[in-house]
């Protein structure tokens, strides 16, 4: 079972807009400051023209857990989910599950992509380490 | 002008117990009328009533009575009431019950905490995990629940592995902190884990989520928890001499998130915690006792540090030298903490430093404790106070 985010107009660019190929991270026209998650006014400069930015969906590892517990049926584990340090959109992070991590590595400061996992009207990002790109 | 700072005048808490299947008003009642009378004090006398965070039921168990439950089946007529959601975490309604009584909104204020967690779960429902009435949701949770990451165990859990990263603490640390906590629960004859706790057992454990195992999680419970905060002229009619809201800190920085926050070795408690510092002339090392939110092991260095007796990342030394136990020089959690005693969010926590400072600690009192320092909250929740006796 997925519980999906209910999307709204300012959550929408973040959890659709991997159909274009990438997540939208809202961004101040004024000060340029990124804004996750997204706000109508800027907390920096108090701009009120904020925009969605496509983003690269490049990123570092800031921490990880690795989960055990099915907290709901038909959860299956374990799996590890990844805090990213976005690269293009600093300040910014995402979290998400990391596909293809052997358990309990280190991997603080790893470098990942993102891909997306389609549910419904939802493109759920997870992600890759960049490491076993290059071994395959 | 000045205003003399509040005080508590009374504790209750019903029996803690698991699957329990008594109404959350039997919890509720018995706790209260304990605080009532802790406080020599009635009913009568009760003039104001303050909880966190009201009646809700999108956390299965986790708050099944509001104040309007309360005042009707304790038949309460108030001058004051407030449900606080979005205050300083779980002591918020002690917090505004305090600045209510010294500003003369009510004398004598009932704060109550009351949990059904344990039922709940038994009966199907999954307690801890946010859910709404469908397979949507919305709010801070909608980040982190789509992508799996469905518990504060998770989100807790990469704060804890970020700190092991910075600072290398292990496993052995939160260890310590968990055996040390059941020792002292064993001697307190409210908690509710009896059973000692050994390394082995610790290390045994399943792993809920790295680097948390099944002990390092606090443990749900059916409960209720009730401080009374009077107002310093009134505390002076009651039974015992009144524990003085010394200090309160409610800072915050940042959003309402688990993973934005820049430095996530730090929580919401380093805001709260240092703006306790503005308001009082203690030191960070004049505190004698903590009562600091462990619904994991490793908020308690995190709160530890946060209050400033050490450095940011030197809570393992502490802990290395047997600092936060019993007979230690900061005695910490000595009623066995949320994870040996039972998770009543933080009420529990004030409870056990009042037991403390009144000298009522039983085996498992501490040597003599005059200031204690009290964290609640994780994550982007914190409340901090410092509560003190002078006799």
């Amino acid at each position: 079972m997925t519980i999906l985010p209910e999307l709204d107009d300012q959550n929408t660019p973040f959890w659709t807009g991997g159909r274009e190929g990438s997540i939208k991270i809202v961004q101040c026209q004024d000060c340029d400051l990124f804004i996750h998650p997204p706000e109508r006014i800027c907390p920096k400069c108090l701009s009120r023209n904020v925009e969605p930015q496509m983003i690269s969906g490049s990123g570092t590892i800031y921490s990880y857990t690795v989960n055990h517990q099915p907290w709901v049926p038909d959860m299956e584990v374990p799996f590890t989910l990844v805090v990213v340090d976005i690269t293009d959109a600093p300040g910014v992070r995402i979290t998400g599950q990391l596909k293809d991590a052997d358990i309990a590595e280190q991997i603080i400061g790893e470098n990942v992509r993102m891909d997306f996992k389609i549910i419904e009207n939802i493109h759920l990002p997870f992600f890759h380490l960049l490491a076993k790109d290059a071994l395959s | 002008m000045s205003i003399e700072k509040a005080r508590i005048t009374g504790i209750g808490m019903s029996k803690v117990g698991r699957k329990t299947m008594r109404p959350a008003i039997d919890h509720l009642a018995d706790a209260a009328l304990e605080a009532i009378a802790d406080a020599g004090l009635t009913r009568d006398d009760i003039d104001g009533i303050c909880t966190y965070p009201g009646l809700t039921d999108n956390l299965p168990g986790m708050s099944p009575l509001g104040v309007g439950e309360v005042r009707n089946a304790l038949g309460i007529n108030t001058r004051w009431h407030a449900a606080l959601p979005e205050g300083p975490a779980q002591i918020a309604p002690i917090m505004s019950a305090a600045m209510a009584v010294m500003t003369g909104q009510a004398r004598h204020v009932l704060c109550f905490r009351a949990l059904t967690e344990s039922s709940s779960q038994s009966a199907g429902r999954r307690a801890s995990i946010p859910t709404g009435k469908d397979s949507r949701i919305s709010g801070w949770a909608s980040w982190y629940l789509p992508v799996g990451a469905m518990s504060a165990a998770n989100w807790t859990g990469w704060i804890a592995t970020r700190y092991f990263h910075e600072f290398g603490m292990t496993r052995d640390h939160l260890a310590e902190i968990c055996t040390s906590q059941r020792s002292n629960a064993i001697k307190n004859p409210r908690a509710l884990m009896k059973e000692p706790l050994s390394l082995e057992d610790y290390h045994d454990a399943r792993m809920i989520s790295t680097p948390f195992g099944l002990y390092d999680c606090d443990v749900p419970i059916d409960g209720a928890c009730v401080v009374i905060v009077s107002a310093a002229d009134a505390a002076r009619d009651c039974r015992k001499l009144g524990i003085q809201i010394e200090a309160m800190g409610a800072a915050l920085t940042g959003k309402d998130t688990w993973d934005q926050r820049p430095d996530l070795t730090t929580m919401a408690s380093h805001d709260a915690a240092s703006d306790i510092w503005k308001q009082t002339d203690f030191k960070p090392n004049d505190i004698d006792l903590f009562a600091v939110y462990d619904g994991f092991s490793i908020f308690v260095p995190i709160w530890i540090e946060a209050f400033g007796i050490c450095g940011h990342g030197e809570a393992k030394h502490m802990i290395d030298a047997g600092d936060f136990r019993l007979d230690g020089r900061y005695p910490t959690n000595t009623g066995g903490g949320q994870l040996s005693a039972g998770r009543l969010h933080g009420f529990g926590h004030v409870h056990e430093a009042c037991v403390q400072l009144w000298g009522e600690g039983g085996d498992r009192q501490a040597r003599n404790p005059k200031l204690a320092a009290v964290g609640v909250g994780g994550g982007f929740l914190a409340g901090a106070m410092l509560l003190s006796v002078d006799n």
